[in-house]
């Protein structure tokens, strides 16, 4: 089973600093968790409102499909070099 | 399997040579054991990565010359399948608009073909691809790792 990225990494030199922050994604994946599950009644509700206009299969399948373009994210590095900057991402 | 290797097999079995001196003679004809010499082609291993790296001599802000800009985006291969599969969701009005749009930028590029179906084909034919475009200013490549 994929999971999403848990750490975001940045680094960011430039002629005055210097560093490196590990952003623990895990922490936002779980409070958007629990967000979640507060609003499922309320999903619930708009996905039987939503099906006999045609729009509730789209629904269903776009949490699904989200959640994997988050787990794909794994591995997404960003790097821009500009003369003395350097910003650096990466999901992990 | 080659005329050569044919050719001692069938000593083998008229008894010609032994087992231990046909084994000599295959590894003589083989010897790295290197499949392609054989006829069969090995699959290169799907890609995993997009890279993409740009880089231009001069960057425009604020209406002044910040100097020369590298770009260097991995691209997991995975998020690009993803990304077909959500665009697979987008209904049809919006694909008509969406390519309005793409055609006044002069994009002429149908999203519709672009089916999860053939995500995987299509991934594997970017294992061969790698675009170069040096421009005075610029440079870009895309290829896959």
């Amino acid at each position: 089973m994929s999971i999403p990225p848990c750490l975001l990494h940045v680094r960011i030199h430039n002629e005055e600093h210097h560093f490196g922050v590990w952003l623990p994604l895990f922490l936002a994946w779980l409070i958007l968790a629990v967000l979640l599950l507060a609003l499922l009644p309320l999903f619930i509700l708009l996905l039987i409102i939503a099906f006999p206009f045609g729009w509730g299969e789209f629904m269903l399948q776009l949490g699904p499909r989200l959640y994997n373009i988050l787990c794909a994210l794994r591995g997404l590095k960003v790097d821009v070099v500009k003369t003395s900057e350097k910003v650096e991402i990466l999901f992990v | 399997m080659t005329e050569n290797q044919k050719k001692i097999l069938e000593m083998v079995a008229d008894k010609k040579i032994t087992a231990d001196e046909a084994y000599r003679l295959l590894s003589l004809i083989q010897p790295s054991g290197d499949a392609s010499d054989s006829g069969i082609k090995i699959p290169k291993p799907a890609p995993k990565y997009l890279r993409v790296i740009v880089d231009t001599e001069h960057s425009w802000e604020h209406g002044c010359d910040n100097g020369p800009v590298h770009v260097n985006v991995r691209v997991p291969v995975a998020l690009i399948r993803a990304g077909v599969k959500l665009a697979s969701l987008i209904p049809p009005e919006a694909y008509n608009q969406m390519d309005e749009k793409l055609k006044n930028r002069g994009i002429m590029f149908d999203l519709r073909n672009m089916k999860p179906e053939n995500i995987e084909e299509l991934i594997q034919a970017l294992n061969d691809l790698e675009v170069n475009v040096d421009g005075s200013a610029e440079k870009f490549r895309v290829y896959t790792e």
